[in-house]
C-alpha cells in the first residue's frame, strides 16, 4: 500500500494530468466558436490557506487587475470560478466573434464579459467532468468588481474557507491583445469529492 | 408523472420555448403564448415569430451551447429582454416591455438532432424595484454633493468672516490711535516748523551781533569771545541745527504716512463711488511709485486690456495698486521686473487684475497670514504690515476678491476680481 505522502502526489499528478487533457480540448472547442487561435497555459495548482492569502499572492503566475468575475458550479464537485479580465483587454474584436454588434455600449461590455466567463468556465470544466464520467452545472456568471486583483478581493472578504485547492489557468487569444487568468476554485471541505473522484479513476478507491 | 410534469411546465410561470438546430420552435408553454399573444407556434421558425430576436447573436449563442453543452445566461441588466412581450406591470409599470432574464441550454433529446431550451424568466419587479433604488441613490447622490458643496462655502464664508472680523476689530482701533496721534502730530509739527522760523531769527540775531561786535570789540575782547564761542562748539551746533530739523521734519513726515494709511485702513475718509477707468488708475499709481521702482525694474510691463468704466471708490483702489506695487518692489533684492494685467470678463460681469513680480516669494506657511493686520516680515520702519490688509478690506468692500500665488525664490501674483457694476451702492 502507498503511504499517505505518496498517495497525495499521486493524486495531485493525476488531475494535473486531467487538467492538462482538458485545456487541450478547451482551446480547441474556444478556438471553433470564434474562429482564432486560443492559448490555454498548463494549469498550475495551489493549495491556499485563507490565513496566508499574501504568500498565495506570490506564488501566482500573474495577478492582473481589472474586471473580476464568479461563476458557481456543482454536480460532480462544487466550486466556483473565478475570472479576471486585465484592464482595457481589447473585448472589441472579440465581440465580433460572439456575434455582438459592434456598437461598444456600456451594458455590452459586460455582458460579453460575462459571456465569456460562461465559456471560459464552460469549456474548461466539461473536459473535466468528461472525464470524471459526470457532469456540472453552473449558475450565472456575475461580476464582483471592476478594478481590482483576486487577491485584493479575497483580502477584503475574510474568506469562510480555511484551506482551498484553486486551479490557475491563462487564456489568451491570437491577434487579441489580451489575457485572461481563470482560477478554478474547490473549498477545503468540498474537496473530498473531486479527490474520491480523482481515486476512482486512479483505481485507489477506499477500501 | 409524466402527465404532473407537463402540467408544471403549463402552469409554471417562465416562459420555456425549445427550439430545433434550425430555429424551428418545437414546444412553446403557455407564458410563452400568452405573451406572445400567438397559438400554435410549434412547427414555425423562431425568428420569424419573434423578429426582435438579435439574429446573429443568438445564433452564435446556440452554436455555443450545442459545442458546449453548457447553460448560457442572459440579464435583464445587460440586456433588457430578448422578446417584446408586454410588461406585466401595464397599470403600475413604468416601462411598457417585459425585463426578462434568460437562460439557453442544451436538451438531450432522442432525436438525432440536439434541441435547444430557451428559458425566460419575468424580471420586471426585480428591475422595477432596482430601478426606484438606482433613483433613489442618485437622488442621494446629488444632495450630497450638494451639502459638500454647501459646506465648502460655508468655510469659505466662515474664513472670510474672520478675516473681515479681524479687519473690523483692528479697523476701529487704528482709527482711534490714527486719531489721537493725529492731534499731537499737527501740534508738533506746527511747533517744529515755529522753531525752525524762531532759530532761523536767532541765528541771523547772532550774526548782526558778530558784525557789530567785530567793528568794536578789542583784540583781547575778541579772542575771549571766540573763546566762549569754542568752549559751546557754536559752530557745530549752528552746523547741525537744521540737519536736526530736517531729520524733525523726515520723523513727522513719516508719522503723518503711518497714520494717513492708519486712517485708510480705518476708511475714514472714504471717497466717492463713481464709475472710473482702472488702466488710468494703474498708470497714475505707477508715476507715483516710479521713485521707490526705478533702482530695481528697468521698466514695468504692461498688459493692459480694454476695460469698461468701473464702478468703484478710486481712491482707494489706487490705494491698492501702490501697495502692492511697493511689495514687489520690496520684494525684488536686486533687479527684478515687475508685470501689471488687466482683462475685462464679459462673461462674468467683472474685470480681473494681476501683479506680477520675480521677487523673493512667499513661503506656503505665510500664505495665509500675509493679509493679517500688522503682519510684516520687514524690518521696523520699512514695513508696518497695513498694506495688504487694507487691500483686502478695500477689495472686500468692492465686492471683489483679492488672492495670491507664489512660488517662493520665484516671484508672487496678485489677483484681483471686481464686479464691473456694485449691487447696492
Ligand atoms: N510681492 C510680494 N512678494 C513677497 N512677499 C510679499 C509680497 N507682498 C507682500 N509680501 C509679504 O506680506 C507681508 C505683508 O505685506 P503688507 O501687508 O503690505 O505689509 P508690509 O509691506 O508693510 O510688510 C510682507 O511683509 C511680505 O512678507
Ligand atoms: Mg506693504
Amino acid at each position: 500500500m502507498n503511504s499517505p505522502g505518496e498517495r497525495d502526489e499521486m493524486r495531485q499528478d493525476a488531475l494535473q494530468e486531467i487538467l492538462n487533457i482538458s485545456m487541450g480540448q478547451a482551446a480547441d472547442t474556444l478556438a471553433r466558436l470564434i474562429n482564432e487561435r486560443v492559448h490555454l497555459s498548463i494549469p498550475k495548482l495551489h493549495t491556499v490557506q485563507a490565513s496566508s492569502l499574501n504568500a498565495f499572492g506570490k506564488r501566482l503566475l500573474r495577478k492582473p487587475r481589472g474586471t473580476l468575475t464568479r461563476q458557481s458550479f456543482n454536480g460532480l464537485f462544487r466550486g466556483e470560478v473565478l475570472v479576471c479580465f486585465e484592464q482595457g483587454a481589447c473585448h472589441a474584436k472579440l465581440a465580433n466573434c460572439m456575434g455582438f454588434p459592434d456598437e461598444p455600449a456600456g451594458g455590452r461590455t459586460s455582458e460579453l464579459t460575462l459571456e465569456l466567463t460562461n465559456l471560459l468556465a464552460s469549456a474548461c470544466l466539461k473536459g473535466v467532468a468528461e472525464q470524471f464520467e459526470g457532469s456540472l452545472r453552473f449558475g450565472p456568471p456575475s461580476i464582483l468588481s471592476t478594478s481590482v486583483t483576486v487577491i485584493d478581493y479575497l483580502e477584503r472578504l475574510k474568506p469562510l474557507w480555511k484551506e482551498a485547492l484553486f486551479m490557475e489557468i491563462s487564456f489568451s487569444v491570437d491577434n487579441l491583445e489580451m489575457s485572461t487568468d481563470l482560477l478554478i476554485c474547490v473549498a477545503g471541505q468540498d474537496t473530498d469529492e473531486l479527490w474520491s473522484g480523482v481515486d476512482r479513476l486512479l483505481g485507489l478507491e477506499a477500501t | 408523472m409524466k402527465h404532473a410534469h407537463s402540467e408544471v411546465i403549463e402552469q409554471l410561470g417562465l416562459g420555456i420555448l425549445i427550439i430545433d438546430a434550425q430555429f424551428i420552435v418545437r414546444y412553446a408553454n403557455p407564458f410563452i403564448e400568452n405573451n406572445s399573444k400567438q397559438k400554435s407556434l410549434a412547427g414555425k421558425s423562431l425568428f420569424s415569430l419573434f423578429p426582435e430576436l438579435p439574429q446573429v447573436w443568438l445564433r452564435k449563442r446556440v452554436e455555443s451551447v450545442l459545442m458546449l453543452d453548457n447553460t448560457t445566461y442572459t440579464n435583464w441588466h445587460q440586456r433588457p429582454r430578448l422578446f417584446d412581450f408586454p410588461s406585466s406591470r401595464p397599470i403600475t409599470g413604468s416601462a411598457r416591455l417585459m425585463y426578462q432574464s434568460c437562460s439557453i441550454f442544451k436538451l438531450k433529446s432522442a432525436e438525432k438532432d440536439d434541441l435547444v431550451c430557451i428559458t425566460v424568466y419575468d424580471s420586471t419587479p426585480t428591475a422595477v424595484t432596482q430601478q426606484r433604488l438606482q433613483n433613489s441613490l442618485k437622488r442621494l447622490d446629488k444632495e450630497r454633493n450638494y451639502q459638500v458643496e454647501l459646506n465648502r462655502k460655508l468655510e469659505e464664508t466662515q474664513s472670510q468672516l474672520v478675516q473681515s472680523e479681524k479687519l473690523a476689530g483692528v479697523g476701529q482701533l487704528a482709527a482711534g490711535v490714527a486719531h489721537e496721534i493725529n492731534n499731537p502730530v499737527c501740534f508738533i509739527k506746527s511747533n517744529v516748523e515755529c522753531l525752525r522760523d524762531y532759530i532761523g531769527k536767532l541765528q541771523s540775531l547772532i550774526k548782526h551781533y558778530d558784525d557789530l561786535l567785530d567793528a568794536s570789540l578789542t583784540p583781547e575782547l575778541k579772542v575771549k569771545r571766540d573763546q566762549v564761542r569754542q568752549s559751546l562748539d557754536m559752530e557745530y551746533v549752528q552746523e547741525e541745527l537744521p540737519e536736526i530739523l530736517d531729520e524733525t521734519d523726515d520723523g513727522i513726515t513719516r508719522i503723518e504716512g503711518i497714520v494717513g494709511s492708519l486712517k485708510d485702513f480705518a476708511r475714514l475718509d472714504s471717497g466717492q463711488w463713481q464709475y472710473a477707468d482702472l488702466n488710468e488708475g494703474i498708470q497714475s499709481t505707477l508715476k507715483i511709485v516710479h521713485h521707490e521702482l526705478k533702482y530695481k525694474v528697468r521698466e514695468v510691463e504692461q498688459d493692459l486690456g480694454e476695460l469698461p468704466k468701473v464702478q468703484c471708490i478710486p481712491a482707494q483702489l489706487n490705494q491698492v495698486f501702490l501697495n502692492l506695487l511697493v511689495n514687489a518692489a520690496q520684494a525684488i533684492e536686486k533687479t527684478g521686473s515687475i508685470k501689471v494685467t488687466s482683462c475685462h470678463m464679459p462673461e462674468r460681469a467683472s474685470v480681473v487684475l494681476t501683479f506680477t513680480d520675480t521677487g523673493c516669494g512667499i513661503p506656503a506657511s505665510k500664505l495665509d497670514k500675509i493679509f493679517d493686520p500688522f503682519f510684516t516680515t520687514k524690518a521696523v520702519g520699512k514695513g508696518t504690515g497695513l498694506g495688504l490688509s487694507v487691500s483686502y478690506g478695500i477689495i472686500q468692500s468692492h465686492g471683489g476678491t483679492i488672492s495670491v500665488e507664489s512660488e517662493p525664490g520665484e516671484g508672487t501674483c496678485f489677483r484681483i476680481e471686481l464686479p464691473v457694476e456694485q449691487d447696492n451702492h
